[in-house]
């Protein structure tokens, strides 16, 4: 059996697979944030789940964002090279907003008193041009003891091209200040610009002991209850680890929450042979999008937490602030604008009734027809209507519209806004979205992914089984996953390839260990070698497959072209005439875990009138009438069934819609696949 | 227009707002120079068939301000029935451009079908263009001596690549192969904003868009004048000093500008102000425009994106042939008056809106560039950075440590290993300069230091204008530390300057000095709390705590000395 548990802001998803009987169980419930331990515990129960016959537990967990989000980390020092302590308080010296004379950048993790100085130094080859001062380094550590720091960000100008005085400063560190956390640069990032490597190292050293103290407990405790299976955390840049590398480097848990939902849209994609995938995951407050090409996610390696960069491998994940929470609001120009402020779950949208004034995208999705008062997650929850027309109404009247024209105007705004978040990841990526589907899931992904798909020129769109718990079925699906990387920046013109692939050979043998310490033996290891090129003299870079670990040099070529051809495709232009340059190489290490079956459902008659539960009227936004849309109940949908819009899927804690013109079909895992007339 | 309508505006809005930023990334992402994607020395936008801004993307605000005169003039010279789909336009005309010449603004047009619809424009920093100099030029005194004028021509002609022209570019040229990648990333990043702009309208159709985009205006202009009646009027002056025109050391320029609010407009004049300079330190007057903007921006909506609808309320006066407006053939390479400008339009503001603006902040963007040949590699380089300012302190809060300069606001500054790696030099330090901050009741932001110590036979240029006044505090703040450039230190040779264009020797060094903003409100009036943070934080020594604050802090136990506080403040602390 496979157990995942998913803990978000609000609640806690869990998902258990039997892979016997193929039963797939999904419950949700409350996040508990004073004991995330428990809420654990609590999941495992509500599924029913006996705990010794698990063999893998996968668990995400949004401890590390929080702690940063209310900065409530650990206390962490700064060790850097002498003359540098400001690097990190000074970061890039810029800002986003253009006419703001009186900006401030975000509160700092680490005050400037706690950022101290060793006298030791390194140029851009490696080369030591000031040994490493081990008598400033102890004079550092006892100023570490004296100030009472749980944890270290150890960041030396020029490491990514020797460590070797970050090792020094980390022996000195373990002697004299023993049970102090110490993340040293080098060993998160390998590549170089110092600010964004500081950054990276203290981001990991304030969510360290949070963390490690965390999972060490939750482990004790579920060993003790009996459980005896594998302990899997997922991350951020796709993919699962041990506990041990979770604890060791946990900034890779940081980014790691909206993972899941884009880890499973991979798998499901290559399951039902759509593996071209735009990811929509609508939840409360938010809204990530993100790609799956070739039935791979795509990977940036630089993402950001506020303003602080993260230089890891990460899901390409863009963030915006359109949930079903969001809030619409009048700007003093007296246009209606939606977001990016939420009502959250508590006071939440005006129609839960638990003191929210605020009209938000829920409240006009209920308004104009999408949702049923009666049966809001399933009938769990009561919603009222009347609560949702107030609030819209009062809005309505600021801007002389009626009550109908603003509730879709808000759920129109949400929906450009949407498109604006999904053209990000794809056209300005160089990708045609009429070359993918959308898979929506999230709570609310299923209600707006027809309008997006259509703006947008997307064919299909995907809602897969159980899309509100969907992060978490995507975690079962995980294989464990490593990253190395070193920079090595060299024309391919004149390219050595024996120091190429000495270089290789050192990140696979890096790569090997660490999967080798994961317990996986070499049939289940797979390696997907990529090196980062660029045109000589630019300073960003396309990240390429690499034909194999041990380059020829006749592969040279086919190398070029395909950095000429994805250069065309991503930025409309390439420079044919121009050499080509290496400047980092990056392995990843996939250790292979056995593939869960995904439960199918059995074929339907072809008569879906037995899932036909009646109708309602929904506001059309351009012909400003009601237009009555079929109700169904997916629950009752079989594979092969066919629905043709205008109609509502409904399911308890998700809903489909299917606009006039669309065809809706169930596949054989149950995924409804709704086709535009396109 | 109907109602529903509104709805569609701000999706047309938000497509516009992303299609900039797209433009942002592609040229970002492709560039050839640090000065692009690290410094981010740019400015794009969308605009209307009108030259209206639509939408902007964060670069150098006064870039992108003085783009909207740029293209106007552009499409005057060329003609609008001249233009057609697929063309590509570069102006470096400075007197249109609106920047130096090494500045070069690049237009291409929007059709749909057959109708020009609108364009989009960036202006950015090309590395040569074969001026007097390598690098920039800063004491030229006649226009062409500034580099290669392209007045409105063609660098594609219907999709065609005009080699003529590329030519011409090349062989006037010392880092060709650089130039043109930069000018190709240009290029494909107006091309971006063009695509996307087309597919709008093909979405929503002509009349749509066009309806769309008055109101996209419309609404800039009325939130625009909602704030501006919210503010006092009335008039008020001030003035303040650049250090000299680079030929002419020993002069100092006057910026003097007179501010007027009515409940109508706002009214910048700068009449009064410096009369045409011999070296290079004119303005063209679409980069007054630009900084005159910039400024009336700043007070009234920073909140929302720039449209040109937002700059209706605001005129500005620049007498013709005065420094403020520079004509043919006047030297305007330094453009350093337009990092001033804006600064003294909101000390001018102090003395009505004392609530609104801030101090002044460090007051320039303290650049060092170092160029040669590198010895290992025989090629030529060129890299620079600007370095972060102290912000001026302002009734609601203390300025920022280290922040680019107001008119810089995407720059970054350019890191330490990247420096190293592309350049023969060592950087020994970089840190936050104590002190510097001008002390109030909400301090002023510290300034910066970064020290360069070269390897190898090269040439560093600094660009800096404002090293002989210092920041002024406001309320009763107190002034922060100017700025300056130190070469030589140390040494017999040692020499405390401004803009400078020398040979470097190996093992030659210089340190850059950025400024400190101004306080803002009496000190003594600080939360004695705040002082001894600052102290144990080192941004305050000691000795300014008690002197500037009157704050008496033990340094052994860091805590304050009531008693001693107390006396020196004449009253109770307020913790």
């Amino acid at each position: 059996m496979r157990i995942s548990v998913d803990i978000g802001g609000t609640f806690t998803d869990v998902i258990l697979l039997d892979e016997e009987t193929g039963s797939l169980r999904l419950e949700k419930v409350e996040t508990t944030p004073e004991n995330p331990a428990d809420g654990v515990l609590a999941a495992f129960a509500k599924a029913d789940a006996e705990i010794d016959k698990i063999d893998y537990f996968v668990h995400g967990t949004t401890l590390g964002i929080n702690a940063l989000l209310t900065r409530t980390g650990a206390r962490v020092a700064i060790v850097t090279t002498k003359g540098f302590r400001d690097v990190y308080l000074l970061a890039r010296t810029s800002r986003e907003p253009m006419y703001d004379f009186k900006y401030r950048k975000p509160v700092s993790l680490v005050p400037r008193y706690l950022a101290f100085e060793v006298n030791e130094r390194m140029d851009y080859q490696g080369n030591v041009l000031t040994p490493f001062d081990k008598a400033s380094a102890s004079e550092v550590a006892r100023r570490l003891r004296e100030q009472d720091i749980e944890s270290v960000a150890v960041c030396f100008l020029h490491s990514y091209a020797n460590p070797n005085h970050e090792l020094a400063m980390a022996e000195v560190l373990s002697q004299e200040c023993p049970g102090v956390s110490v993340t040293l640069s080098h060993n998160l990032s390998r590549e170089y610009r110092e600010y964004e490597r500081t950054s990276t190292t203290v981001i990991d050293a304030y969510v360290k002991p949070i963390t490690r103290s965390y999972l060490e407990k939750l482990d004790r405790e579920l060993r003790s209850e009996g459980f005896a299976g594998r302990f899997l955390m997922t991350r951020s840049g796709g993919g699962a680890m041990t506990l041990e590398t979770a604890k060791a480097q946990p900034v890779h848990l940081v980014l790691s929450g909206p993972a899941g939902g884009v880890i499973g849209g991979a798998h499901l994609s290559k399951l039902i042979g759509h593996e071209n995938l735009i990811t929509l995951d609508m939840g409360g407050t938010s809204l990530d999008a993100s790609l799956v090409t070739d039935g791979q996610v795509t990977v940036e390696n630089e993402q950001y937490f506020q303003t602080l960069p993260i230089s890891i491998p990460t899901i390409d994940i863009h963030t915006i602030g359109a949930g079903g929470g969001s809030i619409a609001w009048i700007s003093e120009g007296g246009h209606l604008q939606v977001g990016p402020e939420s009502a959250g779950a508590v006071p939440g949208p005006a129609c839960y009734n638990k003191g929210g004034e605020d009209a938000t995208f829920t409240d006009a999705a209920l308004t104009i027809g999408y949702l049923d008062p009666d049966n809001f997650l399933g009938g769990e929850i009561k919603i009222d209507a009347t609560l949702a027309e107030q609030s819209i109404g009062k809005l309505a009247k600021r801007i002389n519209m009626s009550l109908h024209e603003a509730a879709s105007g808000i759920v129109r705004i949400s929906e450009a806004k949407i498109a604006g978040a999904v053209r990000v990841i794809s056209i300005e990526r160089g990708y045609h979205p009429k070359e993918f589907s959308i898979l929506a899931f999230g709570g609310g992904g299923a209600f707006v992914g027809a309008s997006v798909a259509r703006e947008l020129g997307i064919p299909r769109v995907i809602v897969p089984p159980g899309p509100a718990n969907f992060s978490a079925l995507g975690m079962l699906m995980v294989d464990i996953v490593h990253d190395f990387a070193q920079t090595h920046v060299v024309g391919l013109e004149d390219v050595d390839i024996k120091t190429v692939n000495e270089i290789y050979a050192g990140l696979m043998s890096s790569c090997e260990q660490a999967l080798a310490e994961d317990g996986f033996d070499k049939k289940h290891r797979t390696f997907l070698p990529s090196a980062e090129l660029r045109y000589q003299g630019q300073e960003h870079t396309v990240n390429i497959p690499m034909p194999g670990h041990k380059l020829e040099s006749g592969q040279v070529s086919g190398i070029v072209e395909d950095f000429n051809t994805a250069h065309e495709r991503q930025y409309g232009h390439s420079m044919l005439e121009d050499p080509v340059e290496i400047v980092t190489l990056r392995l990843r290490g996939l250790g292979l875990l056995p593939r869960p079956d995904l439960p199918k459902i059995g074929n339907g008659s072809g008569d879906v009138k037995g899932a036909r539960k009646g109708s309602r009227p929904v506001y059309q936004y351009d012909s400003g009438e009601h237009l009555s849309y079929s109700v169904y109940d997916r629950g009752r949908l079989l594979g092969g069934d066919r629905i043709e819009g205008p109609a509502i899927v409904e399911e308890p804690s998700s809903t489909t819609v299917i606009h006039g013109g669309d065809i809706m079909t169930v596949g054989e895992y149950g995924e409804l696949v709704v086709q535009l007339p396109l | 227009m109907s109602k529903i309508d509104q709805i569609t505006v701000e999706v047309i809005h938000n497509y516009l707002l992303s299609a900039a930023k797209e433009m942002e990334r592609n040229l970002m992402r492709t560039s050839y120079n640090t000065i692009i994607y690290e410094i981010r020395d740019f400015g794009l936008g969308i605009y209307d068939t009108q030259f209206r801004l639509l939408a902007e993307s964060p670069g150098l605000a006064i870039f992108t301000r003085g783009n909207d005169y740029g293209l106007m003039k552009t499409m005057e010279f060329l003609g609008v029935g001249n233009i057609d789909p697929g063309d590509v336009v570069l102006t470096s005309y400075p007197y249109w451009s609106s920047a130096h010449p090494l500045d070069v603004l690049a237009v291409s047009p929007i059709f749909h079908e057959d109708r020009l619809i609108g364009y989009t424009a960036i202006k950015q920093h090309w590395l040569d263009l074969g001026q007097k100099d390598p690098g920039y030029c800063l004491d030229t005194t006649s226009v062409y001596q500034e580099g290669l004028l392209l007045p409105a021509a063609k660098i594609y002609k219907q999709g065609v690549l005009n080699q003529e022209l590329l030519n011409i570019i090349r062989f006037n040229n010392r880092l060709p192969n650089r130039v043109i990648g930069d000018m190709n990333a240009q290029i494909s990043a107006c091309r971006t904003g063009e695509r996307r702009v087309k597919e709008l309208v093909e979405k929503f159709g002509v009349d749509t868009y066009e309806q769309a985009i008055e109101e996209i205006l419309d609404h800039g202009e009325r939130i625009a004048r909602a704030r501006l009646a919210e503010l006092p009027n009335g008039t008020w002056s001030a003035e303040d000093w650049l250090d000299d025109d680079g030929v002419d050391k020993d002069t100092m320029l006057k910026l003097k500008v007179e501010v007027t609010i009515t409940g109508e407009e706002m009214i910048i004049d700068w009449t009064g102000s410096q009369p045409a300079t011999v070296g290079p330190m004119n303005l063209p007057l679409g980069c007054t425009l630009g900084v005159s903007g910039l400024a009336f921006k700043g007070v009234t909506t920073p909140d929302t994106p720039a449209n040109a609808g937002n700059f209706r309320p605001l005129t500005v006066i620049a007498p013709e042939g005065e420094m403020m407006h520079a004509i043919p053939p006047a030297p305007t390479f330094t453009i350093w008056a337009s990092l001033l400008a804006p600064e003294v339009i909101l000390k001018a503001l102090a003395q009505g809106l004392p609530d609104v603006v801030p101090a002044c902040s460090g007051g320039d963007v303290f650049d060092v560039m170092g160029l040669g040949v590198h010895p290992k590699t025989g090629r030529s380089w060129v890299e620079a950075t600007n370095e972060g300012v102290g912000f001026g302190g302002h009734a609601h809060g203390d300025g920022e440590d280290g922040i680019m300069h107001l008119t810089e606001p995407g720059c970054r500054n350019n890191p330490v290993e990247v420096l190293e790696m592309k350049a023969p030099w060592i950087v020994e330090n970089y840190y936050l300069r104590r002190d510097s901050g001008g002390p109030g009741e909400h301090r002023g932001g510290l300034g910066v230091t970064r020290t360069y110590h070269f390897l190898a036979p090269s040439s560093v240029l600094t660009l800096v204008k404002k090293t002989k006044t210092k920041p002024w505090g406001m309320a009763g703040g107190k002034d922060g530390e100017n700025g300056h450039v130190i070469v030589w230190p140390g040494t017999e040779k040692e020499e405390i300057t401004g803009a400078i264009s020398y040979p470097m020797a190996a093992e030659d060094v210089i340190v850059n000095n950025s400024g400190g903003g101004g306080g803002w409100g009496d000190p003594f009036k600080r939360d004695p709390e705040k002082v001894l943070e600052d102290v144990r934080n080192d941004f305050v020594s000691l000795a300014s705590a008690k002197d500037d604050y009157g704050v008496v802090i033990d340094p052994k136990t860091m805590t304050i000395e009531a008693k001693t506080t107390v006396a020196m403040r004449g009253s109770e602390p307020s913790s």
